[in-house]
């Protein structure tokens, strides 16, 4: 309750209206203590200003408006009015916002003692006044005011109001002479009020230091007749036209701004956003927040995006899912906030796969929405599906970063530590799988090339064996397969690198297997200008120990590439690998034609194979590269492929099967590969994406596929063998060799003459093939 | 002044027929500002609403709610601060139905819409596409400053007085007394009044009638009938009632209950998911 203005009203309209106050607002509790006691005389205040007399004639008027006082008093005199903060000093006099008036005097006959009085009571230190120079002594100089720059704006050019500006005020315009002999009788000068120092004797300052802060950038001393401010002009212009105030106010062209009210309500401190009324039923302060229209829209918005997530989720039940989504991202283009409609996304993202819109979604939500439940379990269990994609995709670190992510929103989700538990065993295992892996690597090398051999040859007996136990009907006798395999195996190994040169030569000179196998090793030098073009394949037999370096400096980089984040290497290996097992039947042309030349090219400078090898793989896995999504679960589904990788990794590398026996024998001994051959390098490679992929698939698979890895490797072998027999001795295949491999049938038109041991060797195989199918079917 | 002299000074109606135009009024003030619409864009409004009624008279089949919410929808437009039909729907069926959620976007809300923009187009030639007229903001406000630099530090204007005379010149607006008097005579008039209830006497210096310096054409009976018409608009407001629960203790008389008005063809909003 403001007191101050209670009390001038009940001073100004007399007892009547505290008598009526008592009535009104008697329940008041704010108005008990304010009112005085009655009785009290109410003592008439400092010169308390009486009724006009239109008041008194007209009572009933009067007494209405104290009824209505007393009525409204609990409004009048509240607090909850904003303040209004004194008329604002620094409203610009700018034609263009407001009718510039001249002050309000012109248009009244005040008399001029009033005018003065008011002029001393008012005008305050530091505001600006505009003089003119009667007269210039050596103290100072003298003026009479014209009109008042800031602060007040009053009419005072008739008032004769003469200011002193002494010396020490007046700022010197020159290093020379006196500063006041800048200045003449009769110029226009702006300048500041400095101190009162005697009643009704101003004197003024033309130091701009004086200034207040908000006029700060004021010119102060010589100005002319155009720097006068507007009202002044305006006010000499009444003066000739005997003008009303409404009349100016009509012609002024500011009173036509559309906007004039905006600027001079906010300039007078009058609210718009929280309008003042005295109606009870207006009251702003009893208007709900919710009411108003943004609070409605948004509501109403929200509402409507939630039956577009509830029709997305009809839709989503029936399996519908592109309306759903549509429905989804409908309510999301209402609301774009919308948790529901966020969360529904989500949801729909994660069942349609896209694991990491699925995420985004469901973040977003519970930035909106902290507390949503719904929203903290989807993301929970999508962080965790995600991170599981990952680890398929051997981003450990990633994948590990999901779980954690996950366990932080939630710690109580048991998938997540399991999960979490579970890869960093996985990733233990694999760092020392790594480690052993290079630590046998470098034993290996210290090992020599004939123990080796031996252990190979033994393995290759093993398998025998254990292919006769298996085979039951098998004609042929094991020792003499043996014998023919080791046979092969020694001869080839010295004449491996030749064996397809030999072919062509073969073709051009039909010479017999035999003779051409024992010859090869030195018809390899004697023919090599002469073939040069048609080779296919020419590892140096001498480059094993350089070899041997490079694979070893390829395991390293691999080996260190792994141990980042994500062995991203391996995948691609990976992905060679399936590309290749799932298209080595059809790819035989392209290999054959296309690369030929690089070939040539590689073997003419003694190059290793190996780096022609890669660039093949590249070129590969670009045409196949579509296929590394679901590289994950070839394990389980793609044996025949793999067969195919095989027979087509010993195709090329035909004749080395020596070192070849070495990897089939098992797990252990991929690493162990001798020097003496590129193969040995290419498969080490290989062969560890191999393993590394089994590992992946776990534990209990492990042991599994390594048998029917070793399984494969016997039977690559014998592939191997066989074409090596095939294009030796240039026989005949048999009839179901053809059935059983449709890559070797581009090459069963150059058999020919096969040699009937070699025929026996060839059913036996044949056989085997059979036998391996029937079963792999029954896989 | 656009107001044809018929208008200007035409009959006002009393008893129900005036607090039923009040209650519609007061409905557009409360709209507007939960719309937030400046005070001249009310005020158009609500002499918009009062010409409408006027010239189709108390018999006329509109419904009355739907012709304010085109009246608050054209005016806004008028005065250049453009409004959301949707927000213009939903505040009024809020303020028709309190604590109700806003309609749903279903085809009732559509028809609604419908009906919103050829009730606007009714209007709209009702009033002869003659929608913005003089308002006394413009003048109260220009007067504020002359008087004020005339009294600063003077001490004769309570820093209340122009809020004050803001909101009487406001209210005056709801009570279409637009229609039946010139601004500036309104806005001196409210100037007065302000003063008077805030206790303070007229500006130092001047003569008797000093609002007829700021409008010459303002004489002392005119300038009472505005002050009776703006003090008998609160008593229509206390009259019609309805409104949000008063502060402690006013001795107003029981508010009338909220009669029950005929609120525009609106479809309760469908509840929406739980």
């Amino acid at each position: 309750m403001d007191r101050e203005l209670l009390r001038q009203a009940l001073s100004y309209h007399g007892p009547a209206l505290l008598s009526l106050l008592r009535a009104e607002q008697h329940d008041n509790p704010d108005f008990r203590g304010l009112l005085p006691p009655p009785g009290a005389a109410l003592a008439p205040p400092r010169g308390a200003p009486h009724p006009p007399a239109a008041w008194k004639e007209r009572a009933s008027i009067d007494t209405e408006i104290k009824r209505f006082i007393a009525k409204k008093a609990d409004l009048l005199f509240a607090h909850s009015w904003k303040p209004n903060g004194p008329l604002a000093d620094t409203i610009e006099e700018n034609e263009e916002y407001y009718a510039v008036m001249p002050p309000l005097e012109r248009f009244m006959e005040v008399p001029r003692e009033e005018r003065r009085e008011l002029f001393f009571r008012d005008i305050e230190r530091g505001d600006i006044v505009i003089g003119k120079i009667t007269s210039i002594r050596e103290f100072g100089f003298f003026m009479v005011l014209i009109c008042l720059g800031s602060g007040v704006i009053r009419e005072i050019s008739d008032l004769e109001i003469t200011a002193l500006c002494p010396l020490r005020d007046v700022p010197s315009q020159s290093n020379h002479g006196d500063p006041l002999s800048y200045y003449q009788t009769g110029d226009l000068i702006r300048a500041i009020k400095d101190i009162d120092r005697y009643h009704e004797k101003l004197t003024v300052s033309l130091y701009s230091s004086a200034l207040p802060p908000n006029l700060s950038s004021t010119k102060l001393g010589v100005i002319t007749s155009d720097d006068f401010p507007l009202h002044y002009r305006r006010s000499m212009e009444v003066a000739n036209t005997a003008e009303t105030f409404e009349e100016v106010l009509h012609r002024s062209p500011g009173f036509a701004n559309p906007s004039l009210v905006e600027y001079l309500a906010e300039k007078l401190g009058l609210s718009e956003s929280n309008p003042p009324s005295l109606m009870r039923s207006l009251q702003i302060k009893n208007f709900n927040e919710e009411d108003f229209a943004p609070a409605l829209r948004k509501k109403q918005s929200a509402s409507w995006a939630l039956k577009c997530v509830k029709a997305g989720v009809d839709y989503f039940k029936v399996g519908r899912h592109v309306e759903a989504m549509n429905e989804y991202n409908k309510a999301l283009e209402i609301d774009p906030q919308n948790v529901e409609a966020l969360v529904a996304r989500g949801a729909l993202y994660a069942t349609k796969g896209s694991l990491n819109k699925a995420i985004g979604d469901f973040e977003v939500a519970l930035e909106n929405c902290p507390t949503h439940r719904n929203a903290r379990k989807y993301l929970c269990q999508t962080l965790v599906e995600r991170g599981g994609q990952l680890e398929e995709e051997d981003k450990l670190l990633n994948a590990e970063s999901y779980y954690k992510k996950a366990l932080s929103l939630d710690e109580t989700f048991q998938e997540a530590e399991e999960a979490l538990t579970k890869l960093r065993k996985h990733m233990q295992k694999s760092l020392e799988m790594r480690e052993k892996q290079a630590a046998k690597e470098e034993r290996q090398k210290e090992k020599k090339v004939e123990t080796s051999a031996e252990k190979l040859r033994k393995l290759l007996k093993e398998e025998k064996r254990l292919k006769k136990k298996r085979k039951v009907s098998t004609s042929s006798s094991s020792s003499s397969s043996s014998d023919s395999s080791s046979d092969v195996s020694i001869s080839s190994s010295s004449s491996s690198s030749d064996h397809k040169k030999r072919r062509k030569k073969r073709r051009n000179r039909s010479e017999s297997a035999r003779s051409s196998k024992k010859c090869s090793s030195r018809s390899s030098s004697h023919y090599k200008d002469q073939i040069r073009k048609e080779e296919w394949y020419s590892p140096p037999a001498d480059t094993s120990a350089s070899f041997l370096n490079q694979s070893f400096e390829v395991e390293k980089l691999l080996e260190r590439q792994d141990s980042l984040v994500c062995p991203k290497t391996e995948v691609r290996e990976k992905d060679r690998h399936c590309s290749f097992s799932r298209t080595s039947g059809d790819d035989e042309d392209t290999f054959g034609g296309r690369s030929e030349d690089s070939r040539d090219s590689y073997s003419s400078s003694r190059t290793l194979p190996s780096s022609s090898k890669t660039e093949k793989y590249g070129k590969t896995d670009r045409f196949f590269s579509s296929w590394r999504g679901s590289s994950g679960s070839y394990h389980k589904s793609d044996d025949k492929p793999r067969m195919h990788y095989f027979r087509k990794l010993e195709r090329d590398t035909e004749g080395r099967k020596e070192q070849f026996k070495k990897h089939g024998s098992g797990q252990d001994r991929y690493y162990m590969s001798p020097a003496g051959s590129d193969y040995s390098g290419k498969s080490v490679g290989k062969y560890r994406s191999y393993s590394s992929t089994c590992l992946r698939e776990g534990d209990k698979s492990y042991d599994s596929d390594r048998h029917v890895l070793s399984q494969h490797k016997s039977e690559g072998e014998y592939k191997n063998r066989k074409i090596s027999y095939e294009e030796t001795s240039k026989t005949k295949e048999p009839d179901e060799e053809m059935s059983l491999n449709g890559t070797a049938q581009t090459e069963s038109s150059i058999k020919r003459n096969l040699p009937q041991n070699l025929v026996n060797i060839f059913n036996q195989i044949a056989e085997f093939e059979r036998e391996k199918g029937s079963k792999q079917k029954k896989q | 002044m656009a107001l044809e002299p018929a208008e200007a000074r035409g009959a006002w109606p009393g008893g129900a027929e005036a607090r039923a135009r009040f209650r519609v009024a007061r409905f557009i003030m409360e709209a507007g500002v939960k719309l937030g619409l400046g005070s001249v864009a009310l005020a158009t409004a609500c002499a918009a609403f009062h010409r409408f009624a006027r010239a189709v008279g108390p018999a006329a089949p509109h419904d009355p709610h739907l012709v304010a919410a085109a009246a608050l929808f054209l005016a806004a437009k008028a005065q250049g601060t453009p409004l959301r039909a949707r927000d213009v729907l939903n505040v009024a069926h809020r303020c028709l139905h309190p604590g109700q959620p806003p309609p749903g976007l279903d085809g009732g809300f559509w028809g609604l819409r419908d009906s919103l923009l050829q009730c606007e187009l009714l209007l709209l030639r009702v009033l002869r596409f003659r929608v913005p007229v003089a308002h006394p903001h413009k003048y109260l406000v220009q007067y504020l400053l002359a008087l004020g630099r005339w009294g600063r530090r003077g001490g004769w204007g309570h820093p209340r007085v122009p809020g004050v005379s803001w909101a009487l010149v406001r209210d005056g607006a709801a009570g279409g007394l637009g229609l039946r008097h010139p601004p500036q005579h309104l806005a001196a008039a409210a100037l007065h009044l302000a003063l008077a209830l805030c206790g303070r006497p007229a500006p130092p210096g001047t003569p008797p009638r000093w609002w007829q310096v700021l409008s010459p054409g303002l004489g002392p009976e005119e300038l009472e009938e505005i002050v009776r018409e703006l003090l008998g608009l609160y008593g229509l407001d206390t009259q019609v009632g309805g409104d949000p629960p008063a502060p402690p203790g006013p001795p107003e008389p029981p508010p009338d209950p909220p009669a029950p008005e005929g609120p525009p063809p609106r479809r309760r909003p469908q509840p929406l998911l739980p």
